[in-house]
Parts: structure tokens; C-alpha cells; sequence
């Protein structure tokens, strides 16, 4: 059974082994560029949470404290992130993927084959967690002052959290999908739609990030951190992993054996449920995993107006792209329960800006919703991320029609930055403008702030359109997948950056006493005309790249021949 | 209405197609023959725009892709080997998109697509979603879309995968057919017994190189075979042949 499923494993490690070769062989500069940036970016973020981590924890009488409770709270976010993203990964990897048939035939045994298919649910739900957490619970143990072998041991109850989250996730999966009537795959996403959305509201209300930014915000904040840890929290598992390690960090040997015992059983004791779920709900009804990719949709004549309406608007020349691009998405219940959690976020990022203290950080309400503009760009890179950068590789192997139409690649990008840009800068403007007006700004302050958001989203989707033409995989099998490919993490790197600078930007130009401590660091001077000189400057050089690399893009869909 | 002169494509490392010369006349059924890997998809792909020839000229109609793409493509069908089609639309629906990229009339587009539908014993399922066709459905359905701008050249690759009985015989129909009708057809098959009843010439490939582009008949008498065996023509011209042979190393 071990070795089955290091087999199985071996074939995939093989397969993106492979890829990454061809990759490297194929296109050295684009490897190394994107390697360097990525490198460079990954370096960034481990340097600067050492020096922070290492700067709270020396603090004196409270930083061992004040460390640990940082710890439990990026555990609990942890067990957040993990649940809400391994639901729709579970139901991807396991019923929507198109390798399915071929796995089924495979002449191993299920316990192998149903762990080494939850290995990769887990590493594709969680890798930015273990990539960005791991190395916080690493440096945490390291200065505690604890070897390299217990530094490993905090590691993998890490791990054991986290993949607890994602057992229990994929058992949903297999329940929900079994209650369902065959075929009917798009009932359990639009289900796990409502459920994500519900997580949601649970961590952003139970968290309430909105506390920590006014007039005694910090003193909130050390109030909250006390609060993570009641007793009442017993059946928090990320409560058991923060006290293995902070048991371990205080060297309180048999406090930590007693947790790690505690987190290893109830570890071992989820693989019961997890196998009995797996036979009982998901091998016997390996037909419906079978059937889910060609899902139940309503047919054509059957659906309703709005679709009806689009069907009609495939003969219109000018409408057809939007037309097909609409029925696509509509059709695609992968694609459109996405609007319920959209629909929460909107409502719960506006509620959480009411609750806003107006003098956060003794700065203006001006200052507090240009800052904000950088969150919205945040939530923004998010959407066109997961739509427009993989819209173009979700197109699939269909793409011969467009390279056999007489019709120019510049109406068909237009069509998604309609279907997808366009909303999305709405909903943007919507969350930006929106806390303006509940932060109660004059006119001309709300007119900069929308500039700014539209500013933003012009160049974020910009990017997903360059990156996505760039690194479009037909053979994708869906969105989910796309979004943690090579181009997926470079788009989010590189728009990152250049929002963060914007914000920046804005800020310091927005308030004389940031500029004067920007100054004193090296920062340019952005006081009066300068400021409109920079960020105009900033500007052109964005349109120039994006521009530059968009002509290019087209190029390479025109001439590529791996894209079909 | 297709003339190749020294046309060549390198994936890579690899020459899929070395310096190839062709010529096909209009009215012709053209039947391109070829070991797996030879070379074939990839000068089908070239005729029909999806690649660009990395040397050599190709004019098709008399033009060329790089100034008039867009008058060649409204005159060519293509018919490829693996039938990708968008599954989330209905049949009908996708007929009327492609009539409308084609700048086709709506109502000659819904029209002739019916028809098309019909001869093809798909009219019942014109309004399922196209992710539910077997193979052999969405290979029907590609060679309605092909067909509905009535094109001056129809390109095929493999047109008999998957296609039941009754369904390969109204194809091949319809290909003699539609060169019958002075419209040309340039077709790529494994099935010799297919190209043998159909072809008015034939060339063979082999390792992205032409060894052979005649008549069947002269092909035969040049190569001393007895008429019409077009099977051992093919053995001898491609007998270093392996299957898993992809190209030629540059």
C-alpha cells in the first residue's frame, strides 16, 4: 500500500519534474526571470517576518507572549484558509478532473490511490499556507532556541493541522455529493458556495479585523490576543497545535508531550472517518466522479431568460464573443456560485468599514480610505486573477475555432475584459466609493479615491490579460489549477508590488508627516506639483510595460503552437 | 488553389515539416498519406492558418495568410483529427456563433445548418449541450460547421475516427461529392482503402519530407505495384517508418 502510493506520487513529482524541464530547456529567460522574481519576492517575505518575528519576541517581559499569541492567531487563520479553499479543490481534484477514468483503471489499491489523490488536494489548497506559514512556526522554534529536529517536530504538527482541515473538507465533499441525485456535481459547488460564504462571515465577524486600526488600537489588539486562547476554545484544532508550540518554545517537555500526543491521536483518529467516507460515499459511486465533468445543466431551451437572451446574441457580429463568453460562464457552475461568495464579500468589506474608528492611527478618514483603495485593489487582483488571467486557458482545446475564424484575437480579448473586467471594476468601485461614503468624504476626495481604484484595476487587468495570453494552458482542467501555475504566481507577485507602491504613493503624498519620515529614509519629494509629476510618471511607465507586453502577448497567440 | 514551395516547421529540435513542396489543383480530392509522426497535422495546420511556416511560401487561393487571412479563412473548412468543441453550448448554438464569426446571414446560418444537421442524423440533439455527443457526434457536428460557409477548400484530418458505419459511407459520399462539384478537398487518412477509392491524387510523407505526389494510377505503375494497391505504394515509400517517430532531428 506504501509503496503504491510513493508510486503514484512519484508519477506526478515525475510529471512536473518534466514540465519545469521542458520549461527551462525551452524558454532559459523566462525560467530564469521568473525564478529570479519569484526568488527575490519569497526572499523578501522570509527576511522581513524573521526581523518582525524576531524584533516582537526580544521585546522584554511581554515579546515571548505577544509572539505566541501571534502564532495562535496565524494558526487559526490557517485552519480558515484551509477549510474554505480545500472544499472546491476536493471536488475538483476528485470528481472534476478529467484524469479520472485513467486513475480509476489503475491497478493499485484504494487507500493508496484516495492518499496520494488527498496529498495533492492538500498541497493544492494549502501550499500558500505551508509556503507562508511553515516558515513563521519555523522561526518562532528557532527563537525559542530549539533544535533543528524539534524545529521539524513544530513543522509537521503544522502540517497535521492543516491537512486535518482538508480530511474533514473532503469528507463534506464526499457526504454532499452522495445526497445529491447523480449528475448533479453543480448543486454540491452552489452548496459549498454558501458554506465558503458562511466561513466567511464567521472569521471576518469572529476576527474583526476593523478593531485594530484607531486610537488605541494596539491595546485592542492585545486585548483580542488574549481572547484567542480561553478554554472555551476546546475544540479549536488550531488551539491544540498553538499549545504543542508553545509548550515546545517554553521547553515544557511534558506539557508538550501531553499536546503532541493529543494532536497525533486526534490525527490518526480523523483517518477513520476519512476511509470509512472514502468507501461508503466516494468508491461506490465512482460513476457520478465519472459523469460530473459533463454535469446536469439545464438544456438551452429550457433555461431562462437571461440565457435566453444570450443564446439569441450569438448571431449579432459585434455581440457574439460577449454572448459565448456569458453562456460559458453561466453554464459552468464552477464559474458562476463564485457570485455568492462576491455577493458576501461585498456586503461584509462594506459592514466592516462602518464599524471603522474615523481617526485611525491619528490620521484622516481622507488618509484611512486611500489606504483602503489598496485593499480593494487587493480584493480586485483576487477576482481577476480566479477570472480573467485563467479565462483564457479555461477556453481550452476549443481554441482552433477562433484560429480558423476570420476574426481578430483583439474581439475575442475584448469579450472577456467585457464579461469580467468590466464587473469587476464595478464591484471594486463599488467597495471603494462605498467606504468613502460611509466614511462620510467630500466630493473631490471621492472622485481621487475612484480614480485611484479605477487606476488600479485598469492595470490589474491589464496584467491578468498579459499573463493570462502568456501562460495560457488549453489543457488546463479548471480554474482552480490555473491560479497556482507559474503565471498565476507571477501576476499575483508583480501586481502586489505595483499596488503596494501605489498605496504607497498615495499615502505619503496624502500626509505631510508620513512624507517627512518617507523623506528622512531616501523617499523622493512629493510635496504639491511633484506629487502629480511621480505618480504621472509612475503611470506612463505602466502603460508603456503593459502595453509593450501586450503586444507581445498577441504575438505569441498569433504565432504559439503549443496553444493548440 | 494550393501551392506549397519549400515550406518548413521546427518545434524545438525537431523538423515537423522539411522544405515540403505541393501543389493541388482545384476540383481535386487530394489524399495525404504518412506514417504517424511524419508530418501531416502539421502541414494541415499550416494550409488551414492555425501555424505559420517558419520558411518557404504557402499561398492558398493565390494569397497568402500574412496579407489576406481573412478572405482565405471565409473560404476554407477544416475538419481536425480531435473534435474540441465548446461543451457548455448547444449544437445550434455553436453552429449560429461560427455563422456569425463567419459573417454569415443569421437566417442562411440557421438554414443551412438545419440542413447540414440533417444529413448528418444530428437534428434530434441540436439543442443538448454538445459536452454530452459521443466522439463520433462532435466529429459530425465539426464537419457541419466546416460545411456551413460552403468553402471553395475543405481540409480534413482523419474525417473517419469514431464515425459509425453508416456515417463514414455518407462521408465519403460527400467528399467525392463536393469535389464532384468542383470544390477542392485535401484530406489526411490512415485508411488506404478509404484514400484508394476516393483520391484523384496522392502524396505521401514521410519524416516531413514529400516522397511521393502523383496520380494513384502513376503512382502505382512508377512504383511496379499492380493497380490500385495503393497499400504496398505506401510500405515501400515509408519502410524505415516507426511509429514513434516524431521528426527529424535539425
Amino acid at each position: 500500500m506504501i509503496r503504491d502510493f510513493f508510486l503514484l506520487s512519484s508519477l506526478h513529482l515525475r510529471t512536473a519534474k518534466n514540465q519545469a524541464w521542458g520549461f527551462l530547456r525551452h524558454h532559459p529567460i523566462q525560467a530564469f526571470v521568473i525564478s529570479a522574481g519569484l526568488l527575490f519576492f519569497y526572499g523578501g517575505f522570509l527576511r522581513i517576518a524573521y526581523v518582525a518575528l524576531a524584533r516582537i519576541y526580544h521585546q522584554e517581559t511581554v515579546g515571548i507572549i505577544m509572539c505566541t499569541k501571534l502564532i495562535q492567531l496565524m494558526l487559526l487563520v490557517s485552519v480558515g484558509v484551509a477549510t474554505m479553499s480545500s472544499l472546491t479543490t476536493a471536488i475538483s481534484n476528485l470528481y472534476m478532473s478529467k484524469d479520472l477514468e485513467f486513475q480509476f483503471s489503475l491497478p493499485v489499491k484504494f487507500p493508496s490511490w484516495i492518499y496520494y489523490r488527498q496529498s495533492q488536494v492538500i498541497l493544492q489548497s494549502c501550499w500558500m499556507v505551508l509556503v507562508f506559514g511553515g516558515p513563521i512556526v519555523y522561526f518562532f522554534l528557532k527563537l525559542s532556541g530549539l533544535s533543528l529536529g524539534l524545529r521539524a517536530v513544530g513543522l509537521i504538527a503544522f502540517l497535521m493541522l492543516v491537512s486535518m482541515m482538508v480530511f474533514l473538507a473532503t469528507m463534506l465533499s464526499f457526504i454532499l455529493i452522495r445526497l445529491f441525485p447523480a449528475r448533479r456535481v453543480h448543486q454540491v459547488l452552489f452548496i459549498i458556495s454558501i458554506i465558503l460564504m458562511s466561513l466567511l462571515v464567521f472569521y471576518f465577524r469572529y476576527i474583526e479585523p476593523e478593531k485594530f486600526i484607531g486610537p488605541g488600537g494596539m491595546e485592542e489588539f492585545n486585548g483580542y490576543l488574549d481572547l484567542v486562547n480561553p478554554t472555551a476554545q476546546a475544540w479549536n484544532p488550531a488551539k491544540w497545535t498553538g499549545d504543542f508550540l508553545t509548550a515546545l518554545s517554553l521547553k515544557n517537555w511534558p506539557e508538550a508531550r501531553l499536546h503532541g500526543f493529543r494532536i497525533g491521536f486526534i490525527f490518526i483518529m480523523f483517518q477513520i472517518p476519512f476511509l470509512f467516507s472514502a468507501y461508503r460515499f466516494y468508491r461506490s459511486s465512482w460513476d457520478r466522479a465519472l459523469h460530473a465533468l459533463s454535469g446536469e445543466t439545464p438544456e438551452p431551451g429550457k433555461m431562462g431568460f437571461l440565457a435566453r437572451y444570450w443564446s439569441n446574441r450569438l448571431d449579432n457580429r459585434n455581440g457574439n464573443q460577449t454572448a459565448r463568453e456569458v453562456l460559458l460562464f453561466m453554464r459552468d457552475p464552477s464559474q458562476w456560485t463564485q457570485i455568492f461568495i462576491l455577493a458576501g464579500l461585498l456586503a461584509l468589506y462594506l459592514y466592516s468599514i462602518t464599524k471603522l474608528p474615523l481617526s485611525p492611527f491619528g490620521g484622516t478618514r481622507y488618509q484611512l480610505a486611500l489606504g483602503n483603495t489598496v485593499f480593494v485593489a487587493f480584493v480586485g487582483l483576487s477576482i481577476c486573477s480566479r477570472f480573467i488571467f485563467t479565462s483564457f486557458s479555461t477556453e481550452g482545446q476549443a481554441l482552433w475555432l477562433m484560429k480558423v475564424a476570420p476574426e481578430s484575437w483583439e474581439k475575442w480579448i475584448e469579450s472577456k475584459l467585457k464579461v469580467y473586467g468590466i464587473p469587476t471594476l464595478f464591484f471594486c468601485l463599488i467597495l471603494s466609493l462605498g467606504s468613502g461614503i460611509i466614511l462620510e468624504l467630500q466630493p473631490r476626495m471621492l472622485l481621487r479615491v475612484g480614480m485611484a481604484t479605477a487606476w488600479d484595476l485598469m492595470l490589474i487587468m491589464g496584467a491578468s490579460v498579459v499573463f493570462g495570453l502568456l501562460f495560457m494552458d488549453p489543457k488546463i482542467e479548471n480554474a482552480n489549477k490555473m491560479i497556482v501555475s507559474p503565471g498565476g504566481l507571477l501576476l499575483m507577485s508583480v501586481c502586489m508590488f505595483f499596488m503596494l507602491a501605489h498605496g504607497i504613493l498615495r499615502i505619503v503624498g496624502s500626509s505631510e508627516m508620513l512624507m517627512y519620515y518617507f523623506r528622512r529614509a531616501g523617499w523622493p519629494n512629493l510635496e504639491g506639483w511633484r506629487y502629480t509629476a511621480w505618480a504621472g510618471t509612475l503611470g506612463a511607465i505602466e502603460i508603456a510595460i503593459l502595453g509593450l507586453f501586450l503586444w507581445r502577448a498577441i504575438r505569441h497567440l498569433r504565432s504559439a503552437e503549443d496553444i493548440y | 488553389m494550393i501551392e506549397a514551395k519549400g515550406i518548413r516547421k521546427t518545434f524545438q529540435n525537431f523538423v515537423a515539416v522539411h522544405h515540403l513542396d505541393l501543389t493541388v489543383q482545384e476540383g481535386t480530392l487530394y489524399v495525404f498519406l504518412g506514417p504517424n509522426g511524419a508530418g501531416k497535422t502539421t502541414t494541415i495546420r499550416m494550409i488551414t492558418g492555425i501555424l505559420q511556416p517558419d520558411s518557404g511560401e504557402l499561398r492558398i487561393f493565390g494569397q497568402s495568410y500574412q496579407k489576406n487571412r481573412g478572405d482565405i479563412l471565409n473560404r476554407i473548412g477544416y475538419i481536425p483529427d480531435r473534435p474540441f468543441l465548446y461543451g457548455k453550448l448547444s449544437a445550434n448554438e455553436l453552429i449560429r456563433f461560427m455563422g456569425s464569426l463567419r459573417r454569415l446571414d443569421p437566417n442562411f446560418t440557421r438554414k443551412r445548418g438545419k440542413e447540414l444537421l440533417a444529413q448528418f442524423q444530428l437534428i434530434e440533439f441540436q439543442d443538448e449541450l454538445i459536452e454530452r455527443f459521443s466522439h463520433g457526434m462532435k466529429q459530425k457536428l465539426v464537419m457541419t460547421l466546416a460545411l456551413l460557409h460552403d468553402p471553395d477548400l475543405l481540409v480534413v484530418d482523419e474525417p473517419m475516427v469514431g464515425l459509425d458505419p453508416r456515417a463514414a459511407l455518407h462521408v465519403k459520399q460527400m467528399l467525392t461529392q463536393l469535389a464532384r462539384s468542383g470544390k477542392t478537398v485535401f484530406m489526411s487518412t490512415h485508411t488506404l482503402e478509404v484514400a484508394a477509392q476516393l483520391c484523384d491524387r496522392v502524396g505521401i510523407i514521410h519524416k516531413g519530407r514529400m516522397v511521393a505526389d502523383e496520380s494513384l494510377k502513376g503512382l502505382t505503375a512508377k512504383m511496379a505495384t499492380k493497380d490500385g494497391d495503393l497499400e504496398a505504394v505506401f510500405m515501400a515509400l515509408t519502410a524505415d517508418a516507426l511509429d514513434l517517430d516524431e521528426g527529424v532531428p535539425v
